[in-house]
């Protein structure tokens, strides 16, 4: 029996949201920032910080929210037509006092981020522009000067320990590069250390694209 | 997706000409489509992003007080809470300008009333889902699955040790079933097990709850044996010219057409012995406008609901043999 489709367009990425967004289910135990660079896990697509290595096709997009933590991947999505398959929230939820003898029970408190098992995220894709802090990696990490000069470059992407957001590390170039600086902000004279920088994902680099 | 992402004059050329006697439209003349989630879902409003709900035990049974001393002290009992967030549902269809403009029949121009057909099967399939994924993924507020065979009451086993009549019902002390063990196929006996089930319920302090079941829900595929379970004056497939107990019991059919599983069958509550509600956050609501540049017009149709089932009571389930 035949079992092909037609092929057709789904989604409208356009409108009032001019960045692509897409949300996936989360990987378990997920902890990352706001503007983390994420991939998709290769074994069961849950969306994960990225590993910071990974330079073909290794970063599907940037945080658009934290990571929840998740006690399984996906841990509470739909499945179908069904409603969220969870607590709905993953972060403060605690167990009943100890007079019940419902051990699986959970109490949800109000103001809690809610969940349904996905995590939104900014995709990579080569057309949208991010901006971030320019740094170097090299030795003590720390911010670097921006320079007109800059804009056409590619650098790499690295982990600030101390606050854990990501910067464009003007220290990992050719191999180890991920974006290319598309300009300076404009808001920030060129020179300004610690400035921001906007830049496009590489294309062998980006992982999806919508 | 078979469904054209833009319509457009090549992709429905009948609509361009003249002399069409009849144009079946599933979405206008498929009439027999009445809705079948408000016959058992609690239906209530919601204006926020979330509502939660929590479940609360009472007082245990009150014993004797002997002459001259204090009643016995008790209190309630706190469990888990349940919190459903809606979700929205949405469809947009795009038809091109010239395809609107050429259209004889203006049917083109009646999108949202095939939205609303696809709307409500969302709202249908979620709300069928308690049925479809209550023995695996919907849980209530005691974290167990909807239908289990071990439903953890807060009162542990002093619950069941004070329940009446259980003894032969539970799987384990301290928690009460309301699924068979293991599943089981729609009989005469299963049924009676059920009912047996359902009506010996107790609270989650061992006190009976005297819940009636109202609702045999199954599937299509199961109508002739509910019809025979149900409305035979004897019972079905017995020689014997015993009464058919189950008329007296006024249970009615409800069969349900968004059920997956062939052979599950469940029993049900009025609506008031349950928990399974329907959060109508925001109702479906059509939308047209058209792109200035490419002037394609563009169908959108939203809605915003959420489907729980906050407690077990009330409710009884098999997933079949």
């Amino acid at each position: 029996m035949a079992f092909a489709d037609v092929i057709n367009p789904y989604q409208d990425l356009g409108g009032a949201v001019s960045f692509p967004m897409r949300a996936t289910i989360e990987e378990a135990g997920q902890t990352f920032l706001l503007g983390t660079p994420v991939q998709i896990n290769a074994s069961d697509g849950g969306v994960q910080a990225w590993d910071g290595t990974t330079l073909t096709a290794g970063i599907a997009g940037f945080a658009a929210q934290p990571g929840q933590n998740l006690a399984t991947t996906g841990a509470g999505a739909p499945s179908g037509f069904s409603p969220i398959l969870g607590p709905g929230s993953n972060v403060g939820s605690y167990a009943p006092p100890g007079d019940s003898y419902q051990a699986l029970a959970v109490i949800t408190p109000p103001m809690t981020p809610i969940t349904d098992g996905n995590n939104i995220y900014y995709v990579a894709a080569p057309t949208t522009l991010f901006i971030g802090v320019l740094g170097s990696s090299s030795g003590s990490p720390a911010a670097v000067a921006t320079n007109n000069n800059q804009v056409g470059v590619a650098y790499g992407l690295t982990k600030e320990a101390a606050s854990g957001l990501w910067y464009v590390d003007t220290n990992k170039t050719g191999a180890n590069a991920a974006v290319r600086i598309v300009a300076l902000y404009p808001l920030e004279a060129a020179g300004t250390v610690g400035g921001h920088v906007i830049f496009s994902v590489l294309n062998a680099v980006a992982q999806i694209f919508a | 997706m078979p469904g054209s992402a833009v319509m457009t004059r090549n992709q429905f050329p009948p609509a361009l000409a003249p002399g069409l006697r009849h144009i079946f439209i599933h979405w206008l003349d498929l009439k027999e489509h009445m809705p079948q989630y408000p016959h058992y879902m609690n239906e209530d409003t919601s204006d926020r992003a979330y509502e939660i709900d929590w479940e609360l035990s009472g007082t245990a049974p009150m014993p004797i007080l002997t002459e001259g001393s204090a009643p016995a002290t008790d209190g309630l009992i706190s469990g888990g809470t349940k919190k459903v967030v809606h979700l929205e549902y949405g469809l947009l269809s795009e038809v091109t300008r010239q395809l609107v403009d050429d259209d004889l029949y203006r049917v083109f121009m009646r999108m949202p009333e095939s939205h609303a057909r696809s709307g409500m099967f969302s709202r249908e399939a979620a709300c069928c889902s308690l049925f479809n994924l209550g023995g695996t993924s919907i849980t209530t507020t005691n974290g167990a699955t909807l239908f289990n065979t071990a439903q953890p009451l807060m009162g542990g086993p002093a619950a069941t040790g004070i329940a009446p009549n259980i003894s032969t019902i539970i799987n384990s002390s301290g928690t009460y079933p309301n699924r068979p063990n293991p599943d089981a196929d729609l009989t005469m006996t299963s049924l009676q097990q059920a009912i047996t089930m359902i009506a010996l319920q107790p609270d989650d302090r061992g006190i009976p709850i005297h819940v009636k079941p109202k609702y045999l829900v199954h599937t299509v595929q199961q109508r002739r044996n509910v019809r025979e379970l149900l409305g035979s004056p004897g019972v079905p497939g017995s020689g014997n010219n015993e009464l058919n107990w189950l008329i007296g019991e006024n249970l009615v059919g409800l069969e349900l057409n968004y059920l997956t599983s062939a052979n599950a069958w469940f029993l049900l509550a009025e609506k008031e012995g349950h928990q399974l509600k329907f959060y109508e956050r925001k109702s479906l609501a059509a939308a047209t406008d058209d792109d200035f540049k490419t002037q394609v017009l563009l169908f959108r149709s939203n809605q915003r609901f959420g489907v729980v089932a906050t407690s077990w009571r009330g409710t009884f389930g098999s997933y079949a043999a």
